[in-house]
C-alpha cells in the first residue's frame, strides 16, 4: 500500500509537471477577463463596452483564427470580450446564451452551433434589447443586426469546377462530406453535387465522414476497394483530408502534384495544415474561407454601430479565393498568419 | 490452488469452446452481413478488403480490449475518447513544443493514460463514486486539457518515429505493424482473463463484490488496476491514431467511447460486470468495423448510414437474445460463463446464490 501510495505521489507530481507545460501557452487564447466594467450608458464610444462572443466551437482552428482576430479587433477599439465555447453542443450553447443575456451585454458575437437551434435564444436576445452579430453560419431568422458569413455554395461549385478541369472531365471523384445537417456542410455539398453534374463523365461518390479526420481514413480506404477509377477528391474542411492522406500512403497511392497517378485534392478553409500541404506538392488547392477577415469585419461592424453609424450591409458573404502554389505563400492567407503566430 | 494448474490447461480450452458458443448469436450476425456483402460486392472478400477492415478495427480494438476490463468489474469508463485526443496532442506536443526526445514524450503519455485509471479506480473504490460520472468528468477534463495544450490547433509535425511506426508493414508490405501489435494485446488480453488469478478475481468482483470481499479477494485493487489498463490502452489508442493520422489532434477519438462500449457490449459483456470476454469484444469491435465499410462498399447515401449501422447492432443483439432463449435461461448462462464461479464457490458457498441475485 505505502508502494501504491509513494506511486501515485509521484504521478500526480508528474500532471502538474505537465499542465504547466500545457500552462503557459494558453495566455494568448484563453477567455480575455472582463474587468468588470459598467457600460457606460449613451455616448457614442466603443470604450468599456461589454461584448459577449458564443462561439459554435474552439476546437476548430478556424475558430480559433476568428476568435483570436475578433478578440484583437475588439481590444484596439477598447470593448472588453469574453469569450464562450459552445464545443459544437447546441444545447450547450442556448444554455451559454440564456448566461449571456442575463449579464447584459452591450452587444453578441455569435456563431451558431445549428441555425435553426438558435433561433429561440436570438430572439430572446433581442426580447432584451441586445444586439446580436452573427458570424459563419447562416442566420434563418431575423433577429440580428448583421452578418459576415461565408459563400459556402460557392465554395462547393468552385472545388467541382477545378477537379473537373484538372482530372480531364472523367472518372471517380470522391466527396468527403461534413456533418450532415450542418448549414456549412450541406451547402458546400450542394454546391459541389449541382455543379458536377455539369460533367456527365464525372461520377461522384459521397464519404459521410462528418468532419473527422479518422472517418475520412477509414472511408477512404473503402472507397479505393469498392471504386477502380479515382481520380480525385474533394473535402468539405482541409482537416478531413489528414485523414485521406493517411490512406493514400497505406495504399501507397500518395504521389505528389505533378507525379502520374496523383489523386487531385481540393479542400476548404485554408488551415495551417492545408497550407503546408499544398506548399509540399500533396495537396492542389484549398478554398480559403478568411476566418481572420470575418472576425475583424464583424468586430468593426459592432464598433460602428457603437458609435452610430449602421450603414453596413445586413448581410456579407466572403468569396471563396482559391489557393494553390502560386500564392500559398501569400503572408495574409489566415493560415500563414496562425502559423507564423505559433512560432 | 496446486490441484488446479494441472487441469489448467484442459480447462482453458473447454473456456475457449464455451465461450464461442456463447457468442454464437454474434458470429451469426457477423457471418450474415459478411455473406450479404460478398453477394452485393465483388470487393468485400478481397484479401486487401480483409486486411482494411482489420486495420480500421485495430485502434477501436486496443481500446476496447481496456474498456472489457472495466466493464467486467461493473464500472463503466466513459473517458476514453477524450484520453485519445489528449494523448495524441501530448505526445506529439512534448517532443515540438517542449523539446523533449520522442520517447520521453510517449514515455509521459502511457504515464498520464495510468495516471487517469488510477484516479478513476481511486475514486471509485476509495470515495465510492460511481464510474459513470468519475469518467464523465475525466471526458470533459482530458478533453478540455487536449484544447487548452494544443490552443485548439493540430500540432506538427510529428516526430519520425510516428511516422516510422504508422508506415510500418509486414509480410511484404501487405500488413501494417498495428494488426500483428493488437493481436498480441488481444492474446494477452485473453490469457490474463483467463488463465491468471487476477482474471478470476475480476470475475469474481464484477459478480459480487461484497462476496468476493468476504472471501478475501482485494476487490479494491481489481478494481483500481481494470481502471488502469483501461486508462493505458486508450493511451495507447491515442498514440495509435497520431502515428495513423500524422498529427497531434485535440479532435480526434471524440465520441468514440461510444463505439469502443458499445462494441465491448454487443459483444456479450455484461454492464453489470461478472461476465463477458476478450473475444466477445473483438468480435463487437468487427462486426461494427464491416458495418462502416458496408457502408461504402454498397455506396449507402449519407443520410442512411447511421440507420444502417442501428440496424446491425439491432440485429446483433437480437440474434444474441434470441440464440439464449433457445439455448439456455438468462440464468444459467451467468452462472456458466464465469470462471469466477470457481473462486467464489471454494471460500464461500453462499456465493453463488448472492451471484444470481445479481441478474
Amino acid at each position: 500500500m505505502k508502494k501504491l501510495l509513494g506511486l501515485i505521489v509521484l504521478l500526480v507530481v508528474l500532471t502538474f509537471t505537465l499542465s504547466a507545460c500545457g500552462g503557459e501557452k494558453t495566455s494568448s487564447n484563453t477567455k480575455e477577463d472582463n474587468n468588470g466594467k459598467s457600460s457606460s450608458s449613451g455616448g457614442e464610444s466603443t470604450e468599456g463596452k461589454r461584448v459577449s462572443s458564443a462561439l459554435m466551437g474552439l476546437g476548430f482552428e478556424f475558430m480559433v483564427m476568428l476568435n483570436d482576430s475578433s478578440k484583437e479587433t475588439a481590444k484596439e477599439n477598447g470593448m472588453d470580450m469574453q469569450v464562450f465555447d459552445a464545443n459544437t453542443d447546441a444545447d450547450n450553447q442556448a444554455t451559454q446564451m440564456q448566461n449571456i443575456i442575463a449579464t447584459k451585454p452591450d452587444t453578441i458575437l455569435l456563431s451558431a452551433v445549428d441555425a435553426k437551434l438558435i433561433i429561440p435564444s436570438a430572439k430572446a436576445a433581442k426580447n432584451a434589447g441586445i444586439p446580436v452579430f452573427r458570424v459563419e453560419s447562416k442566420p434563418l431568422d431575423e433577429d440580428y443586426e448583421t452578418w459576415v458569413g461565408y459563400d459556402n455554395y460557392k465554395a462547393g461549385e468552385m472545388a467541382a469546377d477545378y477537379i473537373a478541369k484538372v482530372v480531364g472531365e472523367k472518372g471517380t471523384v470522391l466527396e468527403q462530406r461534413g456533418m450532415v445537417g450542418a448549414t456549412g456542410a450541406d451547402l458546400r455539398s450542394e454546391g459541389f453535387n449541382k455543379r458536377m453534374k455539369k460533367y456527365p463523365n464525372i461520377k461522384v461518390v459521397t464519404l459521410n465522414n462528418e468532419w473527422v479526420a479518422d472517418k475520412a481514413f477509414s472511408n477512404t480506404l473503402d472507397a479505393f476497394t469498392a471504386h477502380k477509377d479515382i481520380v480525385g477528391t474533394f473535402s468539405a474542411n482541409d482537416e478531413m483530408l489528414r485523414g485521406v492522406v493517411s490512406a493514400l500512403k497505406k495504399l501507397d497511392k500518395l504521389k505528389k502534384v505533378e507525379e502520374s497517378g496523383h489523386i487531385v485534392m481540393v479542400g476548404v478553409d485554408g488551415t495551417p495544415l492545408g497550407l503546408e500541404r499544398i506548399r509540399d506538392g500533396i495537396q492542389d488547392a484549398s478554398l480559403n474561407q478568411d476566418a481572420k477577415e470575418m472576425g475583424k469585419v464583424a468586430t468593426e461592424r459592432m464598433a460602428m454601430y457603437f458609435n452610430g453609424d449602421t450603414s453596413y450591409p445586413k448581410d456579407t458573404m466572403l468569396e471563396p479565393v482559391l489557393i494553390d502554389k502560386n500564392n500559398v505563400d501569400d503572408p495574409n492567407l489566415w493560415g500563414n498568419v496562425m502559423a507564423s503566430k505559433k512560432k | 490452488m496446486n490441484s488446479k494448474s494441472k487441469t489448467g490447461f484442459i480447462q482453458i480450452l473447454r473456456s475457449f469452446g464455451r465461450k464461442f458458443s456463447d457468442l454464437q448469436g454474434l458470429l451469426i450476425a457477423i457471418l450474415v452481413l459478411g455473406t450479404v456483402l460478398s453477394i452485393l460486392s465483388d470487393n468485400f472478400l478481397t484479401g486487401n478488403n480483409i486486411v482494411n477492415i482489420l486495420y480500421q478495427a485495430t485502434i477501436v480494438a486496443v481500446v476496447a480490449l481496456g474498456q472489457t476490463f472495466v466493464i467486467l468489474v461493473g464500472g463503466i469508463d466513459l473517458s476514453v475518447g477524450s484520453l485519445i485526443a489528449l494523448s495524441s496532442v501530448l505526445s506529439v506536443g512534448l517532443t515540438v513544443n517542449n523539446g523533449l526526445p520522442p520517447w520521453l514524450g510517449i514515455t509521459i503519455t502511457l504515464i498520464l493514460g495510468i495516471i487517469f485509471g488510477l484516479a478513476h479506480g481511486l475514486a471509485v473504490t476509495k470515495l465510492r463514486m460511481p464510474s459513470l460520472i468519475v469518467t464523465l468528468a475525466s471526458l470533459s477534463l482530458a478533453s478540455g486539457l487536449a484544447y487548452v495544450y494544443s490552443e485548439g490547433q493540430n500540432i506538427i509535425p510529428v516526430p519520425e518515429v510516428f511516422e516510422t511506426i504508422g508506415n510500418a508493414q509486414f509480410f511484404g508490405g501487405q500488413i501494417p505493424v498495428f494488426i500483428p501489435f493488437a493481436l498480441v494485446l488481444i492474446i494477452i488480453s485473453y490469457i490474463t482473463l483467463t488463465k491468471t488469478r487476477f482474471g478470476r478475481q475480476i470475475y469474481a468482483v464484477g459478480g459480487n463484490q461484497m462476496a468476493s470481499r468476504l472471501a478475501g479477494i482485494p476487490s479494491n485493487r481489481v478494481i483500481v488496476i481494470a481502471f488502469v489498463i483501461s486508462g493505458l490502452s486508450a493511451a495507447v489508442g491515442g498514440l495509435m491514431m497520431t502515428a495513423r493520422l500524422q498529427s497531434g489532434s485535440p479532435i480526434i477519438g471524440s465520441g468514440m467511447e461510444l463505439t469502443v462500449i458499445a462494441a465491448v457490449v454487443i459483444g456479450g459483456t455484461s454492464l453489470f460486470g461478472g461476465q463477458g470476454n476478450v473475444i466477445g469484444t473483438v468480435l463487437g469491435v468487427l462486426l461494427l468495423t464491416m458495418a462502416s465499410n458496408a457502408i461504402v462498399l454498397l455506396s449507402i447515401p449519407p443520410n442512411y448510414d447511421k440507420v444502417f449501422t442501428g440496424l446491425v447492432i439491432a440485429i446483433a443483439a437480437a440474434l444474441d437474445i434470441y440464440r439464449q432463449g433457445k439455448n439456455t435461461t438468462n440464468m444459467s448462462r451467468l452462472k456458466r460463463s464465469s470462471s469466477g464461479k470457481e473462486v467464489a464457490k471454494n471460500s464461500n458457498p453462499k456465493t453463488e446464490q448472492n451471484n444470481s441475485n445479481v441478474s
